[in-house]
């Protein structure tokens, strides 16, 4: 028997697909955070580990509830836009936005960029999308950025942000998540396994918080393909370990996990 | 055109962002992956979407390839054994793109049923539940093994295994489609021979 070989068709077009994949730039954003000034690199810290303190059963204090205020606006357009949000309800405090590609293309706007790449096309909606929370703009307008050929569509709605209190544990400590407020002292976070909190000390640490110089940078990137950091996951009180938390995203043959007491980083020591 | 002078630069390239890179790859692959995953579908529509599947993982999980040799064949082999054992599941991320692809009307109808007879007929159907009974890593050992020539010890290195344990497991493996194709029930694992026991 003769083996057929693949049709030649289909083969062209996985082929123009895959290139065209290939060639386009990675996308610097994908989900955002949803808490009014949420530090980027923490969200990009905890996301890549795949940890999440924002999510489920875990219910650390300091977190952010948003209500919708008044009516949504939702539009599509083709090309930089700007669009008249209306005025606020005197009850809200923030503009909830949630952007959504809708042809291949970089699409800046308040928070944030999204860029969709060709293959994405395919995917649903909700996995073409980044979504944010942002301060009322003083003019009530919001503008989105992208080429000519770039088409988005954008829903956009006044939220009520309430923030409760971070928890102070019997050593004075605060806990609880990272919220617009800043950073408590014992972070939230689930590591898939357990829920718990970490020290903000040792995740800026782990997270590459010490270098002081572009030397130490390059140092610390090519020492964090290869090598995971752990650090000690507590109960709220700051001094009963529960678990460990990791910090990287190590790949490849050589990748490990080592304990941050174990590394020589300054910032480690007692 | 660029030049590389082996696949593990092209593939390094392709890593980078380089789409001619990527072709390299692409091109030198495309039909020992069909070959591989016709086989295992004994249907030419699955297996290229098998083939395709094999390749969009081959670049979403580009930084987690492990090369044998210099090469990215035996990961793309491994991926499409895996894709085939589970298909449904493996390639519903790519469901809406794959549909999207366009193929060649059959000339004749009725083709595609004469061609999966002819694969029928090369035991593709039947070595497909065979394999089926197989776990994941044995399953990726006797494609590698058995259908693409590899050594037990290169396929060890795509799977992360000792050579001693892929063999093994090969030998199992073996055994267990042997009485499958006979139409014998498989026994579990521990209740086949191993190497050991019966060494060659």
């Amino acid at each position: 028997m003769t083996n057929p070989g693949i049709d030649p068709t289909f083969a062209s077009a996985l082929r123009d697909r895959l290139l065209t994949a290939v060639a386009e730039p990675p996308r610097p954003h994908r989900r955002l955070s949803r808490r009014l000034g949420a530090t980027a690199s923490i969200g990009v810290v905890l996301a890549g580990t795949g940890a999440a303190f924002a999510a489920g059963v875990f219910n650390p204090p300091g977190r952010t509830s948003e209500t919708p205020q008044g009516t949504a606006v939702a539009a599509a357009h083709a090309g930089t836009v700007t669009i008249n949000l209306g005025r606020p309800p005197k009850s809200a405090n923030g503009v909830s936005l949630t952007l959504t590609c809708l042809t291949p293309g970089t699409f800046a706007f308040p928070g944030g960029t999204l860029t969709c790449t060709t293959l994405e096309m395919h995917l649903p909606a909700t996995d073409r999308q980044a979504s944010t929370t942002v301060a009322i703009p003083a003019n009530h307008r919001v503008t989105v950025h992208t080429s000519q050929a770039g088409v988005w569509s954008l829903r956009a709605s006044y939220v009520q942000q309430t923030t409760t209190a971070w928890g102070v544990n019997a050593h004075g400590q605060t806990y609880g998540v990272i919220n617009s407020h800043g950073t408590p002292d014992l972070v939230a976070v689930d590591n898939g396994r357990v829920a718990g909190y970490v020290k903000a000390s040792d995740m800026a640490c782990a997270s590459g918080g010490d270098v002081a110089n572009p030397a130490q940078a390059v140092a610390w990137d090519k020492a964090s393909a290869s090598r995971d950091i752990s650090i000690p996951l507590y109960r709220s009180n700051g001094t009963t370990i529960i678990g460990t938390f990791t910090i990287g995203s190590a790949h490849g043959p050589g990748a490990r996990t080592v304990r941050l007491s174990a590394t020589h980083l300054a910032c480690a020591q007692p | 055109m660029g030049w590389f002078p082996d696949e593990a630069a092209a593939w390094a390239a392709a890593v980078d962002g380089d789409a001619e890179g990527f072709a390299v790859v692409f091109d030198r692959y495309l039909d020992r992956v069909y070959r591989h995953a016709l086989r295992l579908s004994g249907s030419r529509h699955d297996a290229e979407d098998l083939t395709a599947g094999a390749f969009l993982e081959l670049w979403r999980r580009r930084r987690q390839v492990r090369m044998v040799d210099g090469s990215v064949l035996p990961w793309l082999l491994v991926t499409v054994t895996n894709l085939a054992r589970n298909r449904a599941r493996g390639l519903r991320r790519y469901r809406r793109l794959l549909a999207s692809l366009p193929r060649t009307e059959s000339i004749h109808p009725g083709a595609d049923d004469i061609l999966d007879q002819q694969i029928a007929a090369g035991s593709a159907k039947r070595l497909q539940q065979a394999l089926g009974q197989l776990s994941a890593s044995q399953a990726a050992l006797v494609s590698l093994v058995s259908f693409e020539g590899y050594t037990p010890a290169q396929a060890a290195g795509v799977l992360g295994i000792t050579p001693a344990a892929a063999r093994t497991r090969l030998h199992r493996a073996r055994r267990r489609i042997e009485l499958a194709l006979a139409g014998e029930p498989t026994p579990p694992d521990g209740l086949l021979p191993s190497l050991e026991d019966h060494p060659t």
